[in-house]
């Protein structure tokens, strides 16, 4: 089954965005899109520069894990920040936000976000953030990398072996969503928030606990080489996650130094 | 927020605003007891059993740099500390590799934001302080370098 084409001109129609999605450029193949965006952000006048690709062969997430995704089934999407005034917490939240809002608006379907950034659709994964910044004196670049699963079925996620199960935008709304109208949706919720990381901390904050899935639910986190697992009783996107620890106690971790590792 | 959430986040925003070390509160059959072993890392333990086991806490700066002639490149932010940019891949610098203010030297990760931390200075590393997936504080020394004269 073949699925409809990334077009910038289909994107870029009737965007009406302040930064991000300045320019749009899309391409058939790449390594990864992120790398496409490093290369880009060394000029400023790049700043909001959207990058697609319909498919990466090197796409990767986390700490070298990789970003599975066949040509033409995900929302593959890397953005170029050359000048915000965001705070670097802020801008994951924002993001996350972003991407679920526009899952939400395009697709019928109720997203959620894993503490601090997956987008999670029944408690399965959806799209992933990679977000890397070059800090520099005075001065911090980011690209925001982005990716959605869209086209794929069940058969693709019983292939992986994946830390968290993964599922697709079609599979759980039941139809087929246009990559091009959920592409437009995006720029368009990620110039909203990402502007308001810069302005509004406390909009952002209140926006991601709507929308965070962790309360009540088992998980797992690493915390300085450590795994500790218990009951999660209570998320603040900056500060941490309070966990009932299994083995006694009630811990609160620090947001920056720890990862949830398991999330049942 | 859950009101446990909330009531343990009291407790630690007082504890900072009066510079207290340790809390027990009793309410009935529940007890809340935090400990603060440094400034930055609130460590909970107990609700509602005794002698839960105390957690060590985070990282902390060390003390004043003893080595001659040394520098630390220290972290910007606090985060985990990663040499290199997968688990497999190379470090970006060993010890015996020269740097300049632009190399890149590790990714110290905050909230999943991957930062490249550059050295900011030149010279030759001499010591590799951190280990891959280590909690570092603000202002931690992560290499030591002989500077460039």
């Amino acid at each position: 089954m073949s699925f409809e084409k990334l077009d910038v001109d289909i994107i870029s129609e009737g965007l009406r965005t302040k930064v991000i999605g300045s320019e749009v450029v899309v391409f058939k193949n790449t390594s990864s899109t992120n790398d496409i965006a490093w290369e880009y952000s060394g000029n400023e006048a790049n700043n909001g520069l959207a990058v697609f690709s319909e498919q990466q062969s090197k796409g990767r997430g986390r700490m070298g894990s990789k970003w599975l995704s066949k040509s033409g089934q995900s929302l593959l999407c890397s953005i170029v920040l050359t000048n915000t005034k965001a705070k670097p917490q802020l801008l994951t939240l924002g993001c996350a936000v972003a991407i679920a809002e526009a899952i939400q608006n395009c697709c019928e379907v109720e997203p959620r976000i894993k503490w601090p950034n997956d987008i999670i659709i029944a408690g399965k994964k959806a799209a992933g953030i990679l977000l890397e910044s070059r800090i520099g004196k005075g001065k911090s670049d980011y690209v925001i990398g982005i990716g959605i699963n869209c086209h794929q079925d069940q058969a693709f996620f019983a292939k992986q072996k994946l830390q968290i199960p993964g599922t697709s935008i079609d599979i759980e709304s039941k139809k087929v969503v246009d990559r091009n109208e959920l592409a437009k949706e995006l720029l368009g919720n990620l110039d909203r928030w990402v502007e308001i990381a810069g302005s509004d901390g406390g909009k952002i904050l209140e926006r991601w606990k709507q929308l965070s899935s962790q309360i009540g639910h088992r998980i797992t986190v690493e915390f300085n080489k450590q795994r500790f697992a218990g009951n999660c009783i209570g998320v603040d996107p900056v500060k941490g996650i309070i966990l009932q620890l299994e083995k006694g106690g009630v811990r609160m971790f620090e947001a920056a130094q720890t990862t949830i590792v398991k999330h049942l | 927020m859950s009101d446990n959430l909330k009531k343990v986040q009291e407790v630690i925003d007082l504890m900072k605003e009066n510079d207290l070390i340790e809390v027990e509160i009793v309410d009935g059959d529940k007890k809340i007891l935090v400990k603060r072993p440094s400034a930055t890392a609130p460590v909970v333990t107990g609700v509602p059993m005794a002698a839960a086991p105390v957690a060590p806490a985070a990282g902390t700066v060390p003390a004043a740099d003893t080595d001659e002639g040394l520098e630390d490149i220290t972290s910007p932010i606090v985060g985990t500390f990663y040499a290199s940019p997968s688990p497999d891949s190379k470090a970006f610098v060993a010890v015996g590799d020269h740097v300049d203010a632009d190399s890149v030297v590790c990714i110290i990760e905050a909230m999943k934001v991957m930062n490249e931390i550059k050295a900011e200075a030149s010279g030759t590393i001499v010591k590799v302080v951190c280990k891959a997936g280590e909690a570092v504080e603000f202002g931690q020394a992560l290499f030591k370098i002989t500077p460039d004269r």
